[in-house]
């Protein structure tokens, strides 16, 4: 049976949450209650260290708190459910990078987000649809190893989004990507939300290609939220 | 003789298939313990005076099964548990092997669990090795997308919703069975001749993960079959053949890598 996400509930309740790693004997994030709705653009920011990618992993359901309650579109992730709502979701990491001997080519690799999805038509439109408006569609055919940083990120941008997700965790989506650039991938995102009703959580140091697109902030220092504005 | 030749084709596309999976997905050493459930599981047969074949079957799958629902809870110290399983299959299978030495009709089963022994191969065995292979073909032709998607990144696929460890513990029971159905024809010595020896040849012929997919199992089975013929021809132990004409074709796909990597440099020139 297909799950589908209550849409009337949250994208991510954090609820007391605080992870901490295998061996460490202080966690990465402590007390964490955050509420993030359906429809908005999130970003979180924070010096080196912060737990900003242990946060989105936490809210992911990669990450298991070792206190507190973390929920995903309802869904507790502790539970066996949640690796089908993460059929709801698209993640990219801050550590994308694939080496030069890697030859899927970017078709291939958004190709990738549709593996776990059922019932959807059109997969060239889909791919097509999104490379053009990420700038990408004359990579299609190239391998993902030979692309630049730039290139490969929002090839990986294209298969987050081309899987219509209702939550969108990018993790330093801008980290690669010429300035120039930067602000076609944040508008492409940011139009996605609006359209979609979707929520994309992103990581981010760099905040000028989100002004007067991001819906709440939030800022972490030392495994801690210090500020929320905006939920 | 033309059953053994079939059943070595099968065995050896079956663990060249596999083998690009175990390499892909880093389980190498889990793999290995395996293998070694398996040798276990055989010697465990001599000693009952049950047929080794399914003994070993038992034993590995049980094990793969075991280690796979244990993988997400041991997280990275999986590695080392499976070769603390290794030690103990090993021990368990030279202790099985040392108590069944005691008739002349056991030293020869031992024979053929050590260095492999074609004429265990029966009807019901290549039917049973032919079976797997299909199944194992159903699932990787109904999950491509999915294993496409956790070979290329399993971190990423698994935030997109894949299920990588059911995937995982899939392949490992497949892994399981390969094993224990290949021992009659390598030999406990020489078991992952077909597992290994054929992913790093194919990686030698193309870089592409699609291309090495299909050319590990065909150096496999020609691996195997080749092999036999030699044992057949100069009256070798049969795994002992297998593995030189398997360490053959890598030796000459390393070769011609070398020479075409030097005739594109001098075009560049």
């Amino acid at each position: 049976m297909e799950l589908r996400p209550d849409i009337r509930r949250e994208a991510v309740s954090l609820t007391n949450v605080s992870v901490a790693y295998t061996g460490s004997d202080r966690p990465a994030i402590r007390d964490i209650t955050i509420s993030i709705p359906l429809g908005k653009l999130v970003v979180v920011t924070g010096p080196n260290g912060a737990g900003k990618t242990t946060l989105i992993e936490t809210c992911l359901g990669l990450l298991k708190p070792v206190k507190g309650v973390a929920k995903l579109l309802g869904v507790d992730t502790r539970s066996r459910s949640i690796v089908k709502i993460r059929r709801f979701c698209s993640y990219v990491p801050q550590d994308f990078m694939r080496p030069p001997h890697d030859h899927y080519t970017a078709y291939q690799v958004i190709s990738m987000g549709l593996a776990q999805l059922s019932g959807y038509s059109d997969r060239d439109g889909r791919i097509t649809a999104i490379a053009g408006k990420l700038g990408i569609e004359e990579l299609l055919d190239k391998p993902i190893g030979m692309l630049s940083g730039g290139e490969q990120q929002r090839v990986f941008i294209a298969r987050a989004l081309v899987r219509k997700p209702r939550v969108l965790f990018l993790d330093e989506p801008f980290s690669c990507i010429d300035t120039g650039s930067r602000r076609l991938v944040a508008e492409t995102i940011y139009e996605y939300v609006e359209r979609e009703g979707a929520t994309a959580v992103i990581v981010s140091h760099e905040l000028s290609p989100l002004q007067g697109l991001a819906d709440a902030l939030i800022k972490m220092d030392s495994g801690r939220v210090t500020e929320i504005r905006g939920l | 003789m033309m059953l053994q030749l079939v059943a070595s084709a099968i065995a050896g596309a079956l663990c060249g298939l596999l083998g690009f999976y175990i390499n892909e997905l880093k389980l190498t050493t889990l793999s290995f313990s395996i293998a070694h459930a398996a040798l276990a599981g055989a010697s465990m047969g001599i000693v009952l005076g049950f047929d080794t074949t399914y003994t070993a079957i038992s034993l590995a799958t049980v094990y793969a099964l075991a280690l796979g629902l244990l993988m997400p809870r041991v997280g990275r110290y999986s590695e080392a548990l499976s070769m603390t399983f290794f030690t103990l299959f090993n021990a368990l299978a030279l202790a099985m092997i040392y108590l069944g030495q005691t008739t002349v009709l056991a030293t020869a089963s031992v024979g053929g669990i050590l260095w492999g022994s074609i004429l265990a191969i029966t009807p019901t065995k290549l039917a049973l090795l032919g079976s797997v292979a299909m199944v194992l073909l159903a699932y990787i032709a109904a999950a491509k997308r999915q294993l496409d998607a956790i070979v290329f990144d399993k971190r990423i696929a698994e935030a997109e919703g894949v299920n990588v460890y059911l995937h995982i513990v899939l392949l490992l029971l497949f892994v399981g069975f390969a094993t224990a159905l290949t021992l009659v024809i390598t030999g406990g010595f020489l078991l992952f001749t077909l597992l290994y020896i054929p992913i790093v040849a194919s990686a030698q012929i193309s870089l592409r993960a699609y291309r090495r997919q299909w050319i590990s199992p065909l150096v496999g089975s020609v691996s195997s079959v080749g092999g036999l013929t030699l044992s057949y021809c100069l009256d070798l132990p049969v795994g002992t053949s297998i593995a030189l004409t398997a360490l053959a074709i890598m030796a000459l796909s390393t070769i011609a890598r070398l020479v075409t990597n030097i005739v594109y440099r001098e075009k560049i020139k």
